[in-house]
């Protein structure tokens, strides 16, 4: 497995696409910032900034799954994957003995490692321009403030090993590169634009209101909104069972479901 | 007997088309298993199903003495090296890379030395330092490439599927060396499909032929050697007095007649009958003799049917 699991990073990391993704991980972080600092005085919304905009948000901004590098990065990581199975290089570990199973974990292990790493590398690098134009928050930045930062990633980076699950089971499944980018299109848009309208339901709805609750409850199990992650200060028990349901039913639900696929697929 | 592979009753249907049909063979340690077939005979799918990438839809096969159905299979298959249908090579990586990540796979990290003997082994042992990726080889070098890297694990069985495909004259006498160097000096057994028979029949120690997902049948070399036997044709401008003059040496299923003479299906003293011929004033025009090959043998086994 440790073989299998070494052998596939060193082809995700060989690959141009992987080059493509870092390039393109270090502009969204260098321009992101910037564009909204020079669009928001362009737009005399200057007061904003530091406030409703400042390092945090665009921190977290940076790691929406639906957005820039969050949505294009894991449909890259997919096609790499896919790639062991269109150039038929797959066969080679399964002709070399190596179970279906093993097969299957060190495509995922491989692709989460990737895609986790550079989401975190990419957000890092977009606070540290961020803190370059604008404060980390408008109060004083604690040990606490620290605490809940570093809480927050491990629940993006949760976040991300679900989508690595998704991209390696459509990558696995499919084997098409064309149908593996419009299956993970659907599923990311599709969920973000749910996800999209239960905000704006939120918004609208009055708390008390009957449909509040559900909307509420679906939208926080959303991981492609996962707008409970970095939105406050601190986390409710609650709030902690709901970020960290749905990764873990995706991660787990989908490997499982992903092998026993895989195990039973006939390949060319 | 030690065998290496054996399959019983093997059948697989794709979408309700079966294209394998209980297919039975028997692979024996030191063979040169020439697979022969027409194209959609079920070649491939047998080599699919052996080396796992295919599952069987009944029957099932013994490799190594493991079957199919025994988990152990996996550990089996790890001592088969195998090339299905196209080499299965990194193309954005040179030939260095290719044999380090397969290096990978079997669990022999940072092997150079032996990635490279094995690269030399099939000569490309110049490519070794070269950043020249695999998609920019030629198919020749893409075949001995995935030779290679299907030699890395020290394999006792190795599985080639059209090994010759692509290659040029010169390169497919560099493999064919490859294979009997590898049969006779490593004991390593072969199953080489292939639709080029004459070649193939310079390497083959045995056959299976293979026909609308049958194996019709599994023959030696030598068997294959003795029933491969001469055709002559004699042509003379008087049919009749040759046929009453050769039917007492031949029986009707051996003598067939062509125009201005006959065609003799067996092996015959050619001297013996050309000088009683002559003795019996019978005028000849024409003599041709010819020994049947492979592909005559294959014909008629598929009844005649489309070339291989």
């Amino acid at each position: 497995m440790r073989d299998l699991y070494v052998t596939d990073l060193k082809r995700i990391l060989k690959d141009k696409l992987f080059m493509v993704t870092c390039i393109l991980a270090g502009v969204f972080a260098l321009i992101t910032p910037l564009l909204n600092k020079v669009l928001f005085e362009a737009l005399d919304m200057g007061e904003l900034l530091g406030g409703m905009i400042n390092a945090k948000s665009m921190l977290f901004t940076s790691l929406l799954p639906g957005d820039n590098l969050g949505l294009i990065m894991p449909i890259l990581i997919a096609i790499v994957v896919c790639k062991d199975f269109s150039q038929g290089t797959v066969r080679n570990k399964i002709i070399s003995g190596k179970s279906r199973a093993a097969i299957f974990l060190s495509h995922l292990l491989s692709a989460a490692t990737v895609i986790c790493t550079l989401m975190l590398l990419h957000a890092l690098l977009t606070l540290g321009v961020s803190l370059c134009f604008f404060s980390y928050q408008t109060t004083t930045f604690t040990l606490s403030d620290f605490g809940y930062l570093m809480v927050s990633l491990v629940f993006e980076m949760l976040v991300y090993f679900a989508i690595a699950t998704i991209v390696t089971f459509i990558a696995t499944l499919a084997k098409n590169m064309g149908i593996c980018i419009l299956l993970y299109l659907a599923v990311t848009l599709g969920l973000s634009i749910i996800g999209a309208v239960f905000q704006v339901a939120g918004a609208f709805l009055d708390p008390s209101a009957a449909g509040y609750g559900i909307v509420e409850f679906l939208n926080a199990l959303n991981i492609f909104t996962s707008s409970l992650i970095g939105a406050g200060t601190t986390y409710t028990a609650k709030q902690v069972l709901y970020i960290l349901v749905s990764p873990l039913a995706i991660t787990v639900g989908g490997t499982l479901l992903g092998i026993r696929l895989f195990a039973h697929k006939n390949l060319k | 007997m030690e065998y290496v592979l054996r399959t019983e009753g093997l059948t697989k249907s794709y979408r309700g088309n079966r294209v394998l049909n209980g297919v039975t063979m028997n692979i024996r340690r030191g063979d040169i298993y020439g697979f022969v077939g027409e194209n959609g005979s079920g070649k491939t799918t047998v080599i699919r199903l052996i080396t796992g990438l295919i599952y069987a839809d009944s029957g099932e096969f013994t490799l190594f003495d493991t079957k199919s159905s025994d988990p152990a299979i996996l550990a089996a298959r790890a001592r088969v090296g195998a090339i299905v249908e196209a080499p299965s090579i990194y193309l954005n990586m040179s030939a260095k890379e290719n044999l380090l990540m397969q290096s990978g796979i079997l669990g022999l990290h940072g092997n150079e030395e032996r990635c490279y003997l094995t690269l030399a082994t099939v000569g490309l042992g110049d490519l070794w330092g070269s950043k020249k990726h695999a998609g920019d080889f030629s198919l020749g070098m893409r075949q001995r490439l995935g030779i290679a890297m299907a030699l890395l694990g020290n394999p006792e069985f190795i599985i080639l599927d059209e090994p010759m495909n692509g290659l040029d004259p010169a390169g497919i006498v560099e493999i064919r060396e490859l294979i009997l160097h590898l049969n006779r000096n490593m004991g390593i057994t072969f199953l080489i499909s292939s639709h080029i028979l004459t070649e193939l029949a310079l390497v083959a120690t045995r056959y299976g032929i293979i026909s609308h997902g049958r194996l019709l049948q599994e023959i030696s070399a030598e068997e294959l050697e003795r029933v491969c036997h001469h055709t002559t044709d004699i042509k003379t401008t008087d049919r009749d007095a040759l046929i009453a003059l050769l039917s007492s040496d031949f029986d009707h299923t051996k003598m067939f007649l062509i125009e201005n003479g006959v065609h003799i299906e067996s092996d015959i003293d050619l001297n013996d009958v050309l000088g009683r011929v002559i003795a019996a004033g019978i005028p000849i025009t024409d003599v041709n003799t010819r020994r049947s090959s492979i592909e005559d043998y294959y014909l008629s086994m598929i009844g005649g049917g489309r070339r291989a």
